[in-house]
């Protein structure tokens, strides 16, 4: 029985990386974006639901100043669940951490801020959960699959590269793999110019879009 | 001295225009109150002047600054109680108002806050576990925390029981003393009358009358009402032919004369119930009241507005 079936390697890697090292970085990566997009939206709905934001907004505190504490906090839990998971995962399949991981805290900062924005954008487009699954669903799985979380993007059609590689998860995983493990140096600036570019759109579209139609 | 100079107010939603041209002034250290059935466009007022909703037309001066210029100035001085808030569902009372204190340049201090609005067995509840009434004087305390020069109060008693409302105006009557100064929303007619120094009565998006609540009343030069229930349905006709009543109406289930002699009207009342195949009881001599005053400038009154 098994003399019909024939295993094959199919996903390719780079040469200096291990499949331990790209999931690693692509788990953190997706946690973070997970956090931001789906804990952010839901819990920016709840708050509209529930009128709070409506009670915050006739206070002094602007929404760009709720959506920057709002970033902070999920920055501390970020660094919290990042810290775990590499922990972990270096003491079960040894890795090495590489000096750039110094990085790393900057990065999951941008990550987190670019992927809070994209909640805060759809908690103000949906009004209750059933509108904003739909909307979380294309954000949080099309990034995550399309985003070298967990295989390599180079396995995709060309077509689906062109999109992964302007949406905000691919850069982000890869500046990550860079600053653990030292993983693609060649693309680390071209990666950080996208996610900073990303950072300043989605800061803008979210603080106007946020402040017109959820925090009121 | 104006605190707060509305002109001209306008707001539109697609077709339906919810204000339709409001001016008032508020003066420092009274309560204004705004008097009207739901729908009216009470709310949707209040929450212009407090920057939630964008005007569609007309001018808002608060303090003297123009609202659009002045907005985070004036948040910072103003206290909000709305209609419908909620608070951090899994912080306790104290971190909430810690919390809020916060947001303020100006800040109270948060033992004698609670103290003054009796909080201090309940500042380790979160603001689900409160009732109606210990919210209410929660959402006050809070609006109050930074010491605020103009309070809005948009419907602030609704859904209380009598009690807690007595408790409630006692604790605004106090506030006034004090010399701040209040905008307040209602419908309960009773509620407007008791604290208000001059009322808005606003129907359908417009203020038809404005002015102190006595003046108001007696500018109607109707002194008195005489209501009843009946066991058969009366000719209201009959009724408006009775000596000293001026105009009588049907309200659902009670009949309602107006009346400038209630003495004569309710002596000839009386004589004609003996004549009558049935019976009146729950018999009344009432006052004119702000809703006489709605029911004579809009032709309904404040609970068939609510009902339509």
């Amino acid at each position: 029985m098994l003399a019909l079936l024939r295993f094959e390697q199919i996903i390719r890697f780079a040469p200096d990386q291990s499949y331990i090292d790209f999931l690693l970085s692509g788990i953190v990566a997706f946690a973070v974006m997970q956090m931001g997009v789906y804990t952010a939206a839901y819990s920016l709905i709840d708050y509209h639901r529930q009128k709070v934001l409506k009670r915050l907004a006739v206070t002094p505190l602007s929404a760009a100043r709720f959506l920057l504490a709002q970033g902070f906090s999920r920055f501390i839990m970020a660094m919290i669940q990042t810290g775990l998971l590499i922990g972990l995962g270096s003491a079960l399949f040894v890795t090495d951490l590489g000096l750039t991981a110094i990085f790393a805290p900057l990065v999951i900062l941008f990550g987190t801020i670019i992927f809070l924005n994209f909640g805060s954008i759809i908690a103000s487009l949906a009004r209750d959960y059933e509108e904003a699954a739909p909307y979380t669903a294309v954000a949080g799985l099309g990034m995550s699959f399309f985003g070298d979380v967990f295989f390599p993007a180079a396995n995709l059609p060309v077509w689906l590269q062109n999109i992964a590689a302007v949406l905000p998860m691919k850069p982000f995983v890869g500046l990550l793999r860079y600053s653990f493990f030292g993983i693609g140096q060649n693309e680390a600036l071209m990666n950080l110019l996208i996610v900073l570019g990303w950072l300043t759109v989605s800061t803008l579209a979210a603080k106007i879009i946020f402040s017109k139609r959820a925090y009121r | 001295m104006n605190i707060i100079e509305v002109k001209n107010l306008k707001k539109s939603y697609r077709k339906i225009e919810a204000v339709k041209g409001v001016s008032f002034e508020v003066k420092q250290g009274e309560i204004f109150g705004l008097l009207g059935p739901n729908g009216a466009g009470k709310t949707t007022t209040l929450e212009m002047l407090e920057g939630l909703r964008q005007p569609s037309s007309g001018r808002i001066k608060i303090f003297g600054e123009n609202l659009e210029q002045g907005l985070s100035v004036i948040h910072e001085r103003c206290g909000v109680v709305l209609q419908h808030s909620g608070y951090f569902e899994y912080l306790q009372l104290r971190e909430i108002l810690t919390l809020f204190s916060s947001f303020y340049k100006r800040r109270a201090d948060i033992a004698e806050i609670s103290e003054k609005f009796e909080l201090g067995d309940l500042l380790g509840r979160t603001f689900a576990e409160l009732s109606g009434g210990q919210r209410q004087r929660f959402v006050l305390a809070i609006s109050l925390l930074h010491k605020p020069d103009l309070v809005f109060l948009d419907e602030p008693t609704i859904g209380l029981d009598p009690a807690a409302r007595q408790k409630f105006w006692d604790i605004l009557i106090s506030l006034r003393a004090e010399g701040l100064t209040i905008l307040l929303t209602t419908h309960y007619m009773e509620e407007a009358q008791i604290l208000s120094d001059r009322v808005a009565i606003i129907d359908d998006g417009r203020i038809v009358a404005s002015g102190q609540p006595v003046t108001l009343i007696n500018s109607l030069g109707v002194v008195s009402r005489i209501q009843f229930m009946s066991s058969k349905p009366v000719n209201v006709g009959e009724l408006e032919a009775l000596p000293g009543v001026l105009s009588a109406r049907r309200d659902r289930y009670t009949y309602d004369l107006e009346t400038e002699a209630p003495e004569v009207s309710l002596r000839e009342l009386l004589d004609w119930e003996k004549r009558y195949s049935g019976k009146i009881f729950n018999l009344q001599v009432k006052q004119a009241t702000l809703g006489d005053v709605f029911l004579k400038l809009t032709g309904h009154t404040l609970r068939e507005r609510h009902q339509a």
